[in-house]
């Protein structure tokens, strides 16, 4: 099919899709029990909490911030200032705003009901979108700082060591909490709340107390501005980066209020998540990246239904249960925690394990000792990848994935015929308005990848056959990676086939960490308009790896967290989410894109 | 004998401009062409010995000046095989159209490469290779270098070591973006690359 005609079936099939929804809007009465959506969650958890004032900063145009609480504090954005930015809920399109960090902030004008003397809780998402080393204020109250310290009133910011910070201001006495374990990220939303109960000043970052201390006397009062993204009516300070959800409330929230915040805003379907029950302790350190976030960004005109299907997706799962870091299933702090990542495959429509879902071999003895009691609780709802461990034959596996192929069986591989070995592994199916597209990238076990294969001539007719507004695919080995495995060319042709059919996300694993790309052609050319976007999620549990360098256009890597990817397949976009399991490190990644 | 008539024939069809269809735009001289052909046809006589002939070299041909010949957008090799007993993984590829280095190739390339052993990083590399150790046939392409001695090379894991790695396709390379399945000769340090359940893979630009 010509491309202009794969375009024009692609906008009819998105002006269908949009018709769809609009018309099943109206004429279908509500569902009895709907999905909750983080979407509605967040903004609705915060305000049953009674806010005072509750900035949700999503407006997409104008200069006011809207104020959703009670307080009628609306805010004014001034300087250099960029609505309409990712925002930091997962399936939530409201958006954030960001700063330039010279000119950009939102002032809100004093209000006696600011002026919170006793208790009180400041609340808010933030971003750094540059770590440089100097003070960067994410909210401030207070005149200047020419008043020898009594001119301010509370403030949470960046300080000069790249930690997060919250102040309260007593008269000249500073009550400060510092984190000096944490690290910022440019990539990453961070939850911040600064509660003070009675002579307690207590500092959260992301659910998690980082820090309390005792405090006495009243807080300042000014007729000072409170400002975001700097401080205050001190012009100074100023952020570069994103603000978000910014609540103040005149009572203080108590740690499972604060802890459900972020339980909400960070659960794609708004119900639990394995929220870690302390500290996380990450097992390596963090690659570091410079990147931006993403230029991918959601369309203020992407059609989005509170109801729309959400998959998770990881591969490198699970381990041998005779090995010994099995731990009788619970595995220990570094592997084998494929028991924590499959509690997390809650409230999703489908399960895409992205190959190696079973090691060492992943004969059907060990899937049924070690998968099937874990992410196998999912089967009837898994659409799985195939990975080299299934075709691995050194420790006993049947040559052709047999393991791989019984154990799933027609699921597998359902072109074939009561397949179980040596099966094509590869497929197609939809849900809601997206086609997905499942391959076998273990190439010399189906004839080969490349143009002109059998694997190949079937997904150009597939793709010409299913000119949905957005396409998935996913297979196991990675074509651009960081990843130790550095990448496989076999892959190049089918790279190229499923952007020329306009595909708009591609996930892998093999590679056991997570890892995100710009979207790119098939010769690692960024391509904003028609690129395709990877996601490396090789962290269902298994083991961990590591990176050799950064691939170019690689935006977000991570190598300490187990977890999985959270997809909310919107008719003509999607957003995504890294969710970390509690069980090893912190990280996450998040944002939402369009479909081309 | 028959492939070194055909190289011959190539080089001849070049210097009269008359280019088999996936060769036209490479725009290489004629004699320089003969010498390829000539090197080519003797590195796959000579088989897994013609790295151990660094002198004999047609790198230039891959980034001259005054050609605009096909570049090497992706060539690597993946090998899953057994070592004393444990899971031995090899991953290399080589990139002339990308930049996975971190570092300007000045005409170079640029070399990533793991040696994973029982799910352990071994040894782990990248880094930009002078052009000098890459030499380029119309089907393969021999990888010679020593990246402990490479200035600038990052040894993620271990030391670095010598790399030679042979990639040979089963016909001409004749086309851009297109993947060419391809053997594998060599190894990276004292690891390997074993005579089968190689995964080898060249794409040009």
């Amino acid at each position: 099919m010509a491309h202009h005609q794969v375009v024009r079936w692609r906008a009819l099939a998105a002006i269908m899709a949009i018709s769809v929804v609009i018309v099943a809007s109206a004429a279908v009465p509500a569902r009895a029990t709907p999905v909750a959506k983080a979407s509605a969650n967040y903004a609705s958890t915060v305000l049953a909490d009674g806010p005072v004032s509750y900035w949700r900063l999503g407006e997409q145009s104008g200069t006011t911030a809207l104020d959703s609480g009670t307080g009628a504090n609306n805010g004014t954005f001034t300087g250099g200032y960029t609505l309409g930015a990712a925002g930091a809920i997962v399936s939530d399109t409201n958006t954030a705003v960001g700063f330039n960090g010279s000119t950009g902030y939102v002032s809100v004008p004093d209000n006696t009901n600011l002026d919170l003397t006793g208790d009180m809780t400041l609340e808010m998402w933030a971003k750094p979108g540059l770590l440089n080393a100097t003070t960067q204020t994410v909210l401030q109250k207070g005149t200047s700082a020419s008043s020898a310290g009594t001119g301010w009133q509370y403030r949470m910011s960046i300080n000069s060591a790249n930690h997060w910070k919250g102040i309260i201001f007593v008269g000249t006495t500073s009550y400060e909490i510092i984190d000096n374990t944490d690290t910022l990220s440019t990539s990453r939303w961070d939850y911040l709340v600064l509660a003070r109960s009675g002579s307690t000043l207590t500092f959260y970052i992301n659910g998690h107390s980082v820090g309390s201390i005792a405090v006495s006397g009243a807080t300042n009062t000014t007729t000072g501005m409170l400002a975001f993204g700097r401080a205050g009516g001190y012009s100074n300070y100023y952020l570069t980066g994103g603000v978000d959800e910014v609540a103040i409330y005149s009572t203080a929230l108590t740690v499972s209020q604060i802890q459900n915040h972020f339980t909400v805003a960070t659960t794609m379907d708004g119900g639990p998540t394995p929220t870690p029950t302390g500290t996380p302790t990450p097992t390596g350190t963090p690659t570091p990246t410079g990147t931006p976030t993403p230029t991918v960004s959601p369309s203020p005109t992407a059609t989005v239904n509170p109801n729309d299907p959400i998959i998770m997706a990881a591969g490198d799962i699970a381990c041998d249960a005779n090995d010994k870091a099995n731990n009788g299933g619970n595995g220990t702090s570094a592997e084998c925690q494929e028991k924590w990542t499959a509690l997390q495959l809650t409230g999703v429509s489908a399960v895409l394990p992205l190959g190696d879902n079973q090691y060492n071999c992943g004969t059907l003895t060990q899937f049924q000792q070690s998968y099937d009691p874990t992410w196998g609780q999912q089967k009837a709802i898994t659409r799985p990848a195939v990975g080299n461990h299934e075709y691995k034959t050194t420790c006993g596996n049947q040559a052709g994935a047999g393991g791989y192929y019984r154990y799933f069986g027609a699921a597998a591989s359902p072109l074939d015929t009561n397949c179980i070995v040596n099966c094509k592994g590869y497929y197609s199916y939809d849900i809601g308005a997206w086609h997905l597209i499942v391959l076998n990238s273990e190439c010399s076990q189906v004839g080969g990848c490349q143009a002109g294969s059998p694997q190949e001539q079937w997904l150009q007719s597939d793709l010409a056959a299913h000119p949905a507004a957005c396409t998935l695919a996913y297979w196991h080995r990675p074509y651009y990676t960081s990843g130790w495995s550095v990448g496989d060319a076999e892959i190049h042709d089918i790279w190229a086939d499923l952007y020329n059919a306009n595909a708009d996300l591609v996930l892998n694993g093999h590679d056991h960490d997570y890892e995100r790309f710009l979207p790119q052609g098939a010769n690692a050319n960024v391509d904003n308009a028609r690129g395709i976007v990877e996601i490396i999620v090789g962290t269902g549990g298994d083991t961990h790896g590591g990176f050799n360098g950064t691939a170019a256009n690689s935006v977000i890597r991570d190598g300490t967290t187990y977890g999985v990817l959270a997809l909310t397949l919107h008719a003509s976009s999607y957003n995504w989410q890294f969710q970390p399991n509690g069980h090893s490190g912190a990280f996450t990644d998040s944002g939402a894109a369009t479909c081309h | 004998m028959a492939l070194l008539k055909r190289m011959s024939l190539i080089a001849h069809r070049m210097r009269l401009g008359r280019l088999p269809d996936g060769v036209r735009n490479v725009r290489v001289l004629g004699p320089l062409a003969l010498a390829l052909a000539i090197i080519a046809a003797a590195a796959i006589l000579l088989g897994p010995m013609a790295h151990q002939r660094p002198s004999v070299s047609v790198g230039a041909n891959v980034g001259a000046a005054n050609a605009a010949p096909m570049r090497i957008a992706r060539a690597d090799v993946h090998v899953e095989t057994l070592y004393n007993g444990e899971d031995l993984e090899l991953n290399m590829a080589v990139t002339q159209t990308q930049n996975d280095c971190q570092a300007p190739l000045n005409n170079g390339v640029c070399l990533r490469y793991s040696v994973v052993l029982d799910e352990q990083p071994v040894m782990v590399g990248y880094g930009v290779v002078p052009l000098k150790n890459v030499h380029v046939t119309p089907s393969g392409i021999v990888l010679t270098v020593d990246t402990s001695k490479v200035p600038g090379f990052v040894n993620v894991v271990g030391s670095g070591g010598l790399i030679v790695m042979n990639w040979k396709t089963s016909s001409a390379v004749a086309k851009t973006n297109i993947a060419y399945s391809a053997t594998a000769q060599g190894g990276i340090g004292r690891y390997s690359v074993p005579s089968n359940g190689v995964i080898a893979t060249i794409v040009m630009r």
